[in-house]
């Protein structure tokens, strides 16, 4: 064999890594738009040629895994409106959906329309919405300012969704009504002495049903009673008789039979299950559970989440699937055409189809959402206690981890609450200021 | 002297044409290779050192931080890395030479000549082929400490506050070593290759010379065993340096929590630079944490094959001495 030939593979395989590499890591542009030009209104020629010459786009759509409720009917309502717009989704698991997202990003393959979070917008990677939802006439005034404040980074709009998620304790009413127990507020959040007490009441252990379950106090506690409003400190707040007393509660809850061990049941995961089982009388979960709780036809009212003493200021946590256009999507157009749908017949679609309550609560009222259901007319009064949100960066993954484990070893009685609160405040307060350090050194792109 | 004209001649004289097109020709042939190699492992081995001296969360340029990853490791800023230290070596002093016995008596029981012994080997060998991460999954369901299995079983033999295990910071690292103990048929496959290995005829002439089994144990099989000791004694240090994917299982069960088990119990070396990388978006500081792994485990290795030298005895046929 001449050299010619015997050469002739490997410069080919160079030659491809060559315009592989060359065709990576950067939109067809070669360089990020301008979120001017990024969120064009649609129409325009860059954004409408596209769809309007009835070439077939296909959108890549990253969810996450197992939102079997949603996303077929999303995609389904959506492709049919926009016959020249196929919906490809991607199913990500949660846990791993934030790695292989910034993965694809950093690869210069993101997906077209994703879940995305302030570090993505921070570093640019993300189109402006607002002129977009503009120009399609959606006011976001009237939407909930908590979810907007975790959509909006500078001034800008990111991310819309197409429902609001609250955590919320559901009851149910019937087994309120068999104890005689009067229903708790729906305006005025209980101290976690009252909301113990009730769970005791409502405790029948020889019928296998627990008076309550909820997780660690750190996913249902308002984020004010962890952190100061600026989110860079836990002084004062962590390391108090109050918060200690109110782990001691919490934990007694557990140790005495009255809520399942965390290990048995995961609120989040299985306390709706069980509440629509009839096995547990109260649970603090996300509101989007009631779907599965009205299925299998549970009386439920709904109230905020406990405080720690009476009179703390109370603080309904609430969000939304928060879909975001990457800038280095190569269809941007319709992927801005599909965020806008999302937000606005999607909302009223998934209103219509899952109950989920409107991201716009103007829309809730003008759809007559609550209906002549007691319980989403107590949401209405509920959802009124939603503040503005504080923001603190790296929060679950690194922030609250000392807490997550405190408060495991709280329930085993390996340590009080006083003395695991006094051990982990000097470590949140460490893990706090890493966060912020590592947050406040990238710069707004 | 000679010689060396010799050589120097023969270093003079031109590889003919052909000579020249043959060896272009390998060379081109093994482009591929060479290329995937510098691609795709001296490529990022080099990266990974760059970035060890940089401050880099993948979205932004990495920004030049000199030894200011390697100076923190040792500061105690990093609150986790001390205790990440202490869980993988802990983990590798008591689990390394538990398997090496478990795996040593295991494949002695298999090197017996009994009826069925294929099928033992065969359902003993098996959990080494499954996935760690299944692994982990069924396991966490057996330690649940309320409705696992194997508190049910404590129970029921009368203790009444069994471990809560992967709960609790104390049991959690001992839960992981005795998950490891399901994999050992691994091991043991090695080491009955090595008992198969050694020479039938050495026993007979103990047998002879009066030697009992514990003595045939001691100056045979040992000996003779030794270099396959060796080897999976440096095959399991590894395996602990590097262990991840059972205790990211565990250690991330439930909602929330530190990453690495109740209190850090769980944050071998390896996930704590995973969890760097990945959950903290510090992937200068985590290849810092990589370079720094790979001068440990390289000591610890020389220092194993320097000791093992004097213990390791390699058999040597007497004919091919010379």
């Amino acid at each position: 064999m001449h050299f010619r030939q015997a050469a002739r593979l490997p410069l080919a395989v160079f030659g491809v890594i060559t315009i592989v590499g060359a065709c990576g890591g950067s939109n067809p542009s070669g360089s990020a738009p301008s979120s001017a030009a990024a969120s064009a209104p649609l129409g325009s020629a860059a954004s409408a040629a596209p769809t309007a010459a009835g070439e077939p786009v296909t959108l890549k759509y990253w969810v996450y895994e197992g939102q079997t409720d949603w996303v077929p009917i999303q995609t389904a309502a959506f492709q049919a409106s926009h016959p020249n717009i196929k919906l490809e989704v991607t199913q990500v698991p949660e846990s791993d959906y934030g790695t292989k997202l910034t993965a694809a990003v950093v690869a210069g393959d993101p997906p077209d329309v994703g879940l995305a979070d302030r570090p993505l917008f921070k570093a640019g990677k993300n189109v402006p919405l607002e002129d977009t939802l503009k120009a399609a006439g959606v006011d976001t005034a009237t939407w909930n300012q908590r979810v907007i404040d975790s959509c909006t980074l500078s001034g800008h709009l990111y991310c819309v969704g197409s429902y609001t998620g609250a955590v919320t304790l559901f009851y149910n009413t019937e087994m309120f009504d068999a104890k005689g127990v009067p229903y708790p507020s729906a305006s005025i959040p209980m101290s976690v002495d009252e909301f113990s007490a009730l769970a005791h009441q409502l405790t029948d252990k020889a019928a296998g049903v627990y008076g309550s379950t909820q997780g660690d106090p750190v996913t249902w506690l308002g984020r004010s009673q962890f952190f100061t409003p600026d989110g860079r400190s836990v002084a004062g707040k962590i390391n108090t008789p109050k918060m200690a007393h109110t782990y001691d509660v919490v934990a007694q809850m557990i140790q005495d039979g009255t809520s399942p061990s965390l290990s048995v049941l995961d609120p989040w995961e299985q306390g709706a299950d069980w509440f629509s089982q009839k096995k547990v009388a109260m649970v603090i979960t996300d509101f989007q559970s009631l779907v599965k709780m009205e299925k299998a036809g549970i009386k439920w009212g709904v109230a905020p989440q406990p405080v720690p003493v009476a009179g703390d200021p109370p603080e309904v946590q609430a969000w939304t699937d928060g879909l975001s256009v990457f800038t280095g999507s190569k269809h941007q157009a319709e992927a801005l055409e599909f965020v806008k749908w999302e937000a606005t017949d999607g909302q009223t679609l998934r209103t219509q189809k899952l109950g989920d309550f409107p991201l716009d609560s103007k829309a809730a009222v003008a759809t007559n959402w609550a209906g002549d259901s007691p319980g989403k007319k107590d949401f209405l009064e509920v959802f009124k206690l939603s503040g503005p949100d504080i923001f603190v960066p790296n929060m679950w993954d690194k922030v609250y981890s000392t807490l997550f484990d405190g408060f495991g070893a709280v329930v085993d009685k390996s340590v009080t609450a006083q003395g695991m609160l006094a051990d982990a405040e000097p470590k949140v307060q460490h893990d706090l200021d890493q966060s912020w350090k590592a947050w406040d050194s990238t710069k707004l792109k | 002297m000679a010689v060396l004209k010799a050589s120097d001649k023969t270093l003079s004289v031109r590889p003919s044409r052909r000579a020249r097109r043959e060896n272009l020709a390998a060379y081109a042939f093994l482009s591929p290779w060479l290329i995937g190699v510098a691609l795709f492992l001296v490529g990022p081995i080099v990266a990974s050192m760059v970035l060890s001296l940089t401050d880099w969360n993948l979205l932004y340029e990495p920004s030049w931080v000199g030894t200011a990853n390697y100076q923190e490791m040792f500061s105690g800023d990093d609150r986790f890395f001390w205790i990440s230290v202490g869980v993988t070596l802990r983990y590798a002093i008591v689990a390394v030479p538990l398997y090496l016995v478990a795996g040593l008596g295991l494949a002695l029981l298999l090197n017996l000549k009994l009826r069925g012994m294929y099928l033992f080997r065969t359902i003993l060998f098996l959990p080494s082929v499954l996935s760690g991460v299944a692994v982990a999954i069924l396991f966490a369901t057996l330690f649940n400490p309320d409705a696992g299995a194997i508190n049910d079983v404590l129970r029921a033999l009368g203790i009444h506050d069994p471990p809560r295990w992967l709960s609790s910071p104390t049991w959690a690292l001992p839960a992981v070593i005795i998950i490891g103990l399901w994999g050992v048929g691994g091991g043991s496959i090695i080491f009955l290759a090595g008992l198969q290995n050694i020479n039938p005829s050495l026993y007979d002439a103990a047998s002879i010379d009066g030697a009992g089994p514990i003595a045939r144990f001691r100056h045979i099989t040992l000996p003779m065993l030794s270099p396959t000791l060796l080897f999976v004694l440096l095959t399991g240090l590894i395996g602990a340096f590097q262990f991840f994917d059972i205790a990211y299982v565990l250690g991330n069960g439930g909602v929330g929590g530190s990453g690495g088990g109740m209190g850090g119990s769980l944050r071998f070396y390896l996930l704590h630079m995973w969890l760097s990388g990945f959950s903290d978006g510090r992937f200068g500081y985590a290849s810092a944490m990589a370079w720094l792994l790979v001068v440990v485990a390289g000591l610890v290795i020389l220092v194993v094959f320097r000791t093992a030298s004097r213990r390791v005895f390699y058999e040597e046929d007497p004919e091919q001495r010379g």
